[in-house]
C-alpha cells in the first residue's frame, strides 16, 4: 500500500527568521498538512501564504476563545490567511499551527483550515480559522508568515510539511 | 521480490543491501468519491472493520440552484440509520458573532458546509475533516468530530468556521457513512469525500 500521509520536508530555525518557506511542492498528493511548532516576538500572528503571492488575495473567518469569552472575526482581501487573529506568538513557550489545505494542487480557489493553540498560564487561546487565497493556480510554495512582517521567529521554531494522498 | 532478514526480522523491498525496511502506513486511503453534480448523497459503504479509526477529508459544493445558500446543516448517518439516534452540537463563527447549537434525538449529526454557487464564488468549495474513533467497536456508541469551513472574501456573516460534535447512540460497528445535504440540495459537481483509514 503506497504511503497516503507522508512528510515531505522539515524545516527548524537555528536563529531568528522573519518566516519560513517550503518550495518546490510536488503536486502528487491530494492535500497538504503543515504541523508548525512557533517561537516568536509578539505582536506576531502566525498565518501563511502561497507561491509568493503577498497580494490582497486571502481571507479568513475566524473563531477563538480567550479563557473568558469567545470571539470571531473576520479579515478580507488581507495578504495572508490568519491562524491566530486573537494570540501572539511568545519567545519562551511553543505555540502549535496546523494548517489543512485542501485539493492544493486543484484548479478551484485554496480552502485552508487552521488550528491554533497557545497557553501562556494566564494568556494565551485556543483558534480555529477557515481561510481562502482567491487563486486557481496549483499551490508549490508555502510561507509560513507574519500579519506583521518585521516581526521575527525564534531558534528552535519547527516546521514540517506532509502530503496526504487519496486513492 | 521483497525479502525478510532472519538475522533482524527487518523486511526489504529488494535483495539490494542497505535498503531501508518497509514500513507498513498507518494512515491509508480506503476509498474516495467525486460528485459529477446530480447526486443527493454520497455514501461509504462496505467499510472494512481492520482500521482503529476513520478520517474523511472533504471538499463540498452544491450544485447550481440547489438547496440553501451555503448550507451547513447536512447529515451524517452511520448504517443507514435515519432514526432519531443521533445527538449532535457545533459551535461555530460567522465573522460576526459566536453560535452555540446543539440538538438531540435527531436524525443525523452536523458534518461540515457546502458553499453555493453565485458570482465571484464559483470557485470555492467547503472545506473539512471529520474524525471517527473506534468505529469498528460492537461496544461503545459512536462520537463523531467535525471541523469545517469556507470563506469568500466577503464581510458579511454567510461563511463559517465550524466545529461539530455527534453522537451515534448504537454499538454496532460503523460499516456505511452517508452524507446528506441539507434543504434537497444535491452535491455539486468536483465535491469530493475521502475516507481514510487509521490503524
Amino acid at each position: 500500500m503506497p504511503a497516503t500521509y507522508e512528510p515531505i520536508a522539515t524545516q527548524t530555525l537555528g536563529g531568528t527568521a522573519t518566516s519560513i518557506t517550503f518550495t518546490s511542492i510536488p503536486s502528487t498528493y491530494t492535500d497538504l498538512v503543515v504541523i508548525w511548532t512557533a517561537l516568536g516576538n509578539s505582536p506576531y500572528q502566525p498565518g501563511i501564504r502561497f507561491n509568493s503571492d503577498s497580494g490582497t488575495n486571502y481571507s479568513t473567518i475566524e473563531l477563538w476563545g480567550d479563557g473568558a469569552s469567545a470571539y470571531s472575526a473576520n479579515e478580507t482581501n488581507a495578504t495572508y490567511i490568519n491562524a491566530a487573529r486573537g494570540a501572539v506568538l511568545s519567545t519562551t513557550t511553543p505555540s502549535l499551527v496546523e494548517f489543512n489545505i485542501f485539493s492544493y494542487a486543484g484548479s478551484s480557489f485554496k480552502t485552508v483550515l487552521s488550528k491554533y493553540a497557545g497557553d501562556y498560564n494566564g494568556s494565551g487561546v485556543v483558534e480555529r480559522t477557515s481561510g481562502s487565497w482567491r487563486n486557481t493556480s496549483a499551490i508549490t510554495s508555502i510561507s509560513l508568515v507574519s500579519a506583521n512582517g518585521s516581526q521575527n521567529l525564534n531558534a528552535g521554531t519547527t516546521a514540517t510539511l506532509y502530503g496526504i494522498k487519496n486513492f | 521480490m521483497a525479502v525478510i532478514s532472519i538475522k533482524n526480522k527487518l523486511k526489504s523491498g529488494s535483495l539490494l543491501a542497505g535498503n531501508a525496511y518497509y514500513v507498513p502506513p498507518s494512515f491509508e486511503s480506503i476509498a474516495t468519491i467525486t460528485a459529477t453534480g446530480s447526486e443527493s448523497t454520497i455514501s461509504f459503504t462496505s467499510i472494512p472493520s481492520t482500521y482503529k479509526h476513520l478520517q474523511i477529508r472533504f471538499i463540498s459544493k452544491e450544485s447550481p440552484s440547489s438547496g440553501t445558500a451555503n448550507s451547513y446543516s447536512g447529515m451524517i448517518r452511520l448504517n443507514a440509520d435515519s432514526g432519531s439516534n443521533y445527538a449532535t452540537h457545533r459551535l461555530y463563527g460567522d465573522g460576526s458573532s459566536v453560535i452555540a447549537e446543539g440538538a438531540s434525538s435527531a436524525v443525523g449529526n452536523y458534518w461540515g458546509y457546502m458553499t453555493t454557487y453565485g458570482t465571484g464564488i464559483a470557485n470555492i468549495f467547503a472545506a473539512g475533516v471529520i474524525d471517527i474513533h473506534d468505529y469498528s467497536s460492537s461496544t461503545k456508541n459512536k462520537t463523531i468530530r467535525s471541523f469545517c469551513g469556507a470563506d469568500a472574501n466577503a464581510a458579511n456573516t454567510n461563511w463559517k468556521v465550524i466545529l461539530s460534535s455527534g453522537l451515534w447512540m448504537n454499538t454496532a460497528a460503523v460499516t456505511s457513512i452517508t452524507f446528506n445535504p441539507a434543504n434537497s440540495a444535491t452535491m455539486g459537481a468536483g465535491s469530493t469525500f475521502s475516507l481514510y483509514g487509521i490503524k
